[in-house]
This record gives structure tokens, C-alpha cells and sequence, in this order.
């Protein structure tokens, strides 16, 4: 044992000496930083099964887990880590309290969603003379559904009329009718189904059968799974970095300029919450839970699918690519692909069509698949004429570019395959059309900016500079502008 | 070798003026640029540029409007790509008196495909969903205004005009839009059908 540490500590020095020095990606270091961070995580789970141990008794222990896990290398992602008394991993994550849960996650979520909503509001008020946009709906006072006509209601259900726009009608329309599937005609075949379940699951508690009561089914379900969410996000990034950094990339993912899709009838909070509790539970060796929750982010968004990937990545690092340590829990991670297999099941089931999603998604002229397709955007943008919406969603791109090479390159390899796969699918779709949207669920890029906010510079320039723009798009959102 | 050169030279200095007069006659013969921002407002008054949209079909452009003429009148916008349908409003006044011609009624074809019908009298906004399909993932898109019943105001009484008048038309505004009637059927659909 002792040999093969000395030999992991010497390796992981040169590793990031080199790393360090060079300031380049050479493949053998990231080689090496696989195996010490399999080493970590494997550490990680033999301290939870220590702790188990202590609290249960030393009969449910593994021989697996028999040698002393002390010795093992910390990971070069463990910056400042959390207890420098090698408390055990379970106390590392729940050790601090529940205050955490108050003071970083709950007030920065109410503080920033009432802030939105007071924007949204208010952007309703002060521009009532402006023309609804065409097709446009909202709630009218009876509680249901009509056209938008001629101005935008500042009176009927405000604060449920700004979060329901847009594709919130698609979600609305799942959950309260069903799947409907017209050949050649954008339908709700093209949206995955555990967002409206969920909403039909909170409406059964909602004393009102209006549109009214579908629509705050939605906006209860996604704040609840933001919620959640951010208190994963937590845990997770606890395991690796100090607790302000982790609470830093909460607070920039909740004033980050698009958030606020977060709170609206949009499934981007429960994929989130699922993608993040995920990568939680592998990260703590719970693969059964892990497996279960990416299949259900799997039924939240097609991005959901790659998650087979990463946490793949993740259990080989944990079991330090040996096959002889792989287990059947790595079974778990067929339920990813058997979700969408059901899914697409149930749809043909329902509306005859067995591939409806992509039938549907072509309707939006999605066009999967190649990998020029990330270059049709590119050249169009330099060619066409352009919006203001087309620069947000290049500068969107752009940033997220950025910020994906540099997971890669600095975070968990699990956590930079997930960004890298994330950020490939969203650009591959012929358009960037709601990339400042779809690129909210690529967490690793807010531990990225995270990490940079330890400088107070950056931190104070972030927080104003995404508060301004978050309030920009909402209001545009509140107004029917499209924003995403 | 001397006399070489000064052939060489002259020969160039033609072939620089040719390409010069081609693209002087190229600039001349260039189409208007008809490129149409989203979201933006056409505005057919004097102080507006649509003339750059309009085809055939237009009167002359007045202090805060233009007449559209039957029986139709053309507008050709080149709209950046895009996978969502798009919404139009469109702030006209309809050519009418009571009794005898109480609205005009007003066909909207986007690339030859009626998208809504409106009835016409005083000015208001009516707008009309174009269906992505509509589109086709096509740049240009041929708006057509189409009247039933346009009249001149001598027909009518009203003085010696002798235009066959639509409806005048104040601006236009192209923006992202959603296709309502796919995602409520019914009863929305129907309101959006029959226009504002």
C-alpha cells in the first residue's frame, strides 16, 4: 500500500507541476489525473463505508473497503478542503449544519426570486401601452387561457402570467391534455414528459381546475426542484471545493442572466435538480439513486441522454478503470437509455409515432446530427442579417466556450465530459437559437466562474453585470419579447 | 521591351476602368436593400423608410400613412433565419363608410399562403401568425395584402380621388411569435382566427 501511495503522490506532483508550469493540456497528465482522482473518489466512498461502520458496527464491512483509506492522495480538485481533520466523508457533506441551507441557498433563491418577479411585474406596468405580440396568451381574470389582445393584462394573475410564456404553453398544454401529434406541425411530442407529470402530480393538491391552477402547478414544481437544485449543488461542490466557493456558484447561478427560466412553466429546473442530485449521489458511490435520477432527467430533457456518459466516466474513475471492481450497480446506468426507450414506447403508444420527438423537432427545424452543424449558426450569423437576439446568443456561445475548455481542462473529469457533451449537443441543433437557456444547466461552468470569484473584483463585476442583464431578460420575457 | 511595358500598363489601367464602370452599373442595378431586423417598425409615414419593403400595389407615401391599393399590395422582406413562426402586426385603417361599405376585408398572404383574414374600418392593430412551414427555411418573405372590395372615394361620394383604396397602413412590426393554434386547439385558436 504504502509503495503505491508514495508512487501516486509523485505522480500527482508531476502532474500538476507540469500542468502548473507548462500552463498546456498534455494527455499523460490528464491520464494521471484520472487515476488520482479515482483514487479521491474512491477515498470519498471508503470514508462514508468508515463512517457507516462506526455508526452501525463493524459487521457490514467490505473487504473491499478492510485497508486504511487514510493514506490516499487528496484530489488536485480538492482546493482548500472543507475539514482539514480528516473527518469522515458523510461528515464532510452534512457536517456544517443545516444553516448553510438558510443562509446559502434559501435567501439568495427567495432574495433573487422576488427580485424577478418585481422586475417582471413592473415591466408589465410601465409598458402597458405596448402591443401584445401576435399569438400571444395569457390568464384572464376567469382563471383561463385567452389571447393576449390588444395590450398585455397588468391586472389578471400577474405574477403567474410573466413565468408562463412561450414554450410554458407547451408544458401547460402536456400537462393539462396530453400528447397531441400533428406530422409536419410543431407539437408537444418534441417535450419530455416528467415536467408535466409533475405538474399534474401538484395539481391534484391545487383547489382549481382553471388554466390559472395549471399554470401555478408549474411555477410551485419549478421552484421547488430549483430548490432542490441548488441545495445539491451544494453538497456536491462541497465535496471538492471550500464552502464559499461552493455557495459562490449557487449564487452565480441564481442571478445568472437567463435564471430566471428557473422559476417559469420551463422543465429547466427539474433537469437540473435530477442532473446535479445525479451526479451527487455517484459522487457518494449511491449508484442505484445516481441511475435512477439521471434516467429521470432523461424523461426532463433530451440533454439528459449524455448523462451515460459522465457517469460512466465517474464509476470507472471510482473503481480506478479495474474491471474487476465493476459491480452490478453499474446496471443503474441502463436506466438512462430504458427512460427514453419507455418514453418513445409510450408515444407510440399515444400518438402512433415512435420517433414524435424528432418528428416534432424537425418541425423547428432542429436538424441533429452532424457535426458541421455547430458551423451552419456560425456562417449564418456572418451572412444574414442579424438581431440583437442572434449577438446574445453568439456571446452566450462564445463565453460557454470558454468556460466548458476550462472545466475540462481543471475540474473532475466526470463533471468536464458532462460539460463537454452538454455544450457539443446544445450547439449541434443548426442553431443557437436558445443557447443563453440551454447552456443554465451546464453546471461545471458555474464552478468555473466560481473559483474566479474568489478575486472581489470579478465577483462584484458578475453579480452586477448578470443582475442587469437577468432583469433586462425578464422583462422582455414578462412582455412576450423573446429572450430564449 | 520599353514599348512591352507601356502596353502592359495601358492594358491594365483599361481593365481597371472596366471593372470601376461594372461596379459603378452593378451598385446602380443593386436591388434595395430590403434586409428586415426583428422586432423592429416599419413605419409607412414620411418619416419612415418602408418604401425599401414595398412592391407594387403602394400609393405614395403620406405624412403618417400609405395606401395600399387593390387589388393587392406587395411587401418583400428578407427576415434572418429562423425556426419559430413569426408574428405580424400591422396598424391599418380601412377604406369605408356606412352604410355602404362598412369594412373593408383583407386577405394576409405570407409566400402565397393566406395567413388570417381581417375586416377593416377604423385604425387598429390586427395581427396574423405566419407557421414556421410557411417559411420553409426560407429568407424572403413575400407579404401580400389582399382587398375584396377596394373602392375608390369617388365611388363612394366622399371627393374626386379615383384610387381604388385598401386600407391605409401606419407600420408594421415582424417579431418571434408562437403557433397558438398548435398548442390550444381550442377555444384560442378561434380568437386568433378571426384576427383583432
Amino acid at each position: 500500500m504504502a509503495p503505491r501511495s508514495a508512487g501516486a503522490r509523485k505522480n500527482t506532483s508531476c502532474t500538476s507541476g507540469c500542468y502548473m508550469a507548462s500552463g498546456r493540456f498534455h494527455f499523460h497528465s490528464l491520464t494521471a489525473r484520472i487515476l488520482t482522482e479515482s483514487r479521491a473518489a474512491r477515498t470519498i466512498v471508503a470514508n462514508q463505508m468508515s463512517a457507516s461502520v462506526r455508526r452501525f458496527g463493524s459487521n457490514c464491512l467490505s473487504p473491499m473497503h478492510d485497508s486504511p483509506t487514510t493514506t490516499e492522495i487528496p484530489s488536485p480538485a480538492a482546493e482548500s478542503a472543507p475539514d482539514p481533520h480528516n473527518r469522515s466523508g458523510r461528515a464532510r457533506l452534512t457536517g456544517f449544519g443545516r444553516s448553510w441551507m438558510v443562509r446559502d441557498v434559501l435567501l439568495p433563491f427567495l432574495a433573487t426570486r422576488l427580485m424577478l418577479s418585481f422586475v417582471g411585474w413592473l415591466a408589465l406596468l410601465s409598458f402597458q401601452n405596448l402591443p401584445a405580440n401576435p399569438g400571444s396568451w395569457e390568464l384572464k381574470p376567469s382563471g383561463e387561457i385567452a389571447v393576449a389582445t390588444p395590450y398585455l393584462s397588468t391586472t389578471s394573475y400577474p405574477l403567474l402570467n410573466i413565468y408562463s410564456r412561450w414554450d410554458g404553453g407547451w408544458y401547460h398544454s402536456i400537462a393539462k391534455n396530453g400528447y397531441r401529434f400533428v406530422p409536419g406541425k410543431q407539437s408537444n411530442t418534441a417535450f419530455f414528459p416528467l415536467y408535466p407529470m409533475l405538474m399534474r402530480v401538484v395539481h391534484t393538491i391545487i383547489p382549481s381546475d382553471t388554466d390559472a391552477g395549471w399554470v401555478l402547478a408549474g411555477c410551485i414544481v419549478s421552484n421547488c426542484a430549483l430548490f432542490i437544485a441548488l441545495c445539491y449543488l451544494l453538497l456536491l461542490l462541497r465535496i471538492d471545493l471550500d464552502h464559499e466557493t461552493a455557495a459562490r456558484a449557487v449564487l452565480y447561478l441564481l442571478v445568472f442572466p437567463t435564471a430566471f427560466f428557473f422559476s417559469a412553466v420551463y422543465s429547466e429546473s427539474v433537469f437540473l435538480a435530477t442532473t446535479v442530485a445525479a451526479f451527487y449521489y455517484a459522487r457518494t458511490g449511491k449508484w442505484w439513486i445516481a441511475g435512477a435520477l439521471a434516467g429521470a432527467a432523461t424523461l426532463s430533457r433530451s440533454p439528459g441522454i449524455l448523462l451515460g456518459a459522465p457517469l460512466l466516466l465517474e464509476y470507472l474513475l471510482q473503481r480506478r478503470f479495474q474491471w474487476r471492481e465493476i459491480r452490478p450497480d453499474i446496471l443503474s446506468l441502463g436506466i438512462i437509455p430504458a427512460s427514453l426507450a419507455a418514453h418513445m414506447l409510450y408515444l407510440r403508444w399515444s400518438v402512433g409515432d415512435l420517433m414524435a420527438i424528432q418528428d416534432a423537432q424537425a418541425a423547428w427545424g432542429a436538424e441533429w446530427g452532424t457535426f458541421s452543424s455547430p458551423w451552419t449558426p456560425v456562417i449564418r450569423f456572418a451572412r444574414e442579417p442579424f438581431m440583437f437576439n442572434d449577438v446574445m446568443n453568439f456571446a452566450f456561445a462564445g463565453a460557454m466556450l470558454v468556460l466548458v475548455i476550462l472545466a475540462v481542462l481543471r475540474l473532475r473529469p466526470s463533471y468536464g465530459l458532462y460539460a463537454i457533451t452538454g455544450f457539443w449537443f446544445i450547439t449541434s441543433w443548426s442553431t443557437f437559437e436558445s443557447m443563453p437557456r440551454y447552456v443554465l444547466v451546464i453546471f461545471p461552468a458555474f464552478v468555473i466562474l466560481a473559483k474566479w470569484g474568489r478575486n472581489p473584483m470579478f465577483d462584484r463585476a458578475y453579480v452586477v453585470l448578470a443582475s442587469g442583464l437577468a432583469a433586462v431578460f425578464m422583462m422582455r420575457f414578462a412582455l412576450w419579447r423573446w429572450v430564449a | 521591351m520599353a514599348l512591352g511595358s507601356v502596353n502592359a500598363s495601358s492594358t491594365i489601367r483599361r481593365l481597371i476602368v472596366c471593372a470601376a464602370f461594372f461596379l459603378a452599373s452593378c451598385a446602380k442595378e443593386r436591388a434595395p436593400d430590403n434586409r428586415y431586423t426583428l422586432e423592429s417598425i416599419i413605419n409607412f409615414g414620411a418619416k419612415g423608410d418602408s418604401e425599401r419593403f414595398r412592391g407594387e400595389g403602394w400609393s405614395h407615401t403620406e405624412t403618417a400613412f400609405t395606401w395600399a391599393l387593390g387589388p393587392r399590395a406587395r411587401l418583400q422582406l428578407k427576415v434572418p433565419w429562423n425556426n419559430r413562426p413569426l408574428g405580424v402586426r400591422m396598424r391599418l385603417g380601412g377604406m369605408h363608410k356606412l352604410p355602404e361599405l362598412p369594412f373593408q376585408v383583407v386577405d394576409l398572404a405570407a409566400n402565397d399562403t393566406v395567413v388570417a383574414t381581417w375586416q377593416v374600418s377604423r385604425t387598429t392593430d390586427f395581427t396574423a401568425v405566419i407557421p414556421p412551414d410557411v417559411l420553409a427555411k426560407k429568407r424572403s418573405l413575400n407579404l401580400e395584402l389582399r382587398f375584396q372590395n377596394a373602392t375608390s372615394p369617388q365611388a363612394l361620394g366622399l371627393n374626386a380621388d379615383t384610387r381604388p383604396l385598401g386600407v391605409s397602413c401606419f407600420e408594421m412590426q415582424i417579431t418571434k411569435a408562437v403557433a397558438i393554434g398548435d398548442i390550444w386547439p381550442q377555444p384560442v385558436a378561434r380568437e386568433v382566427a378571426q384576427g383583432r
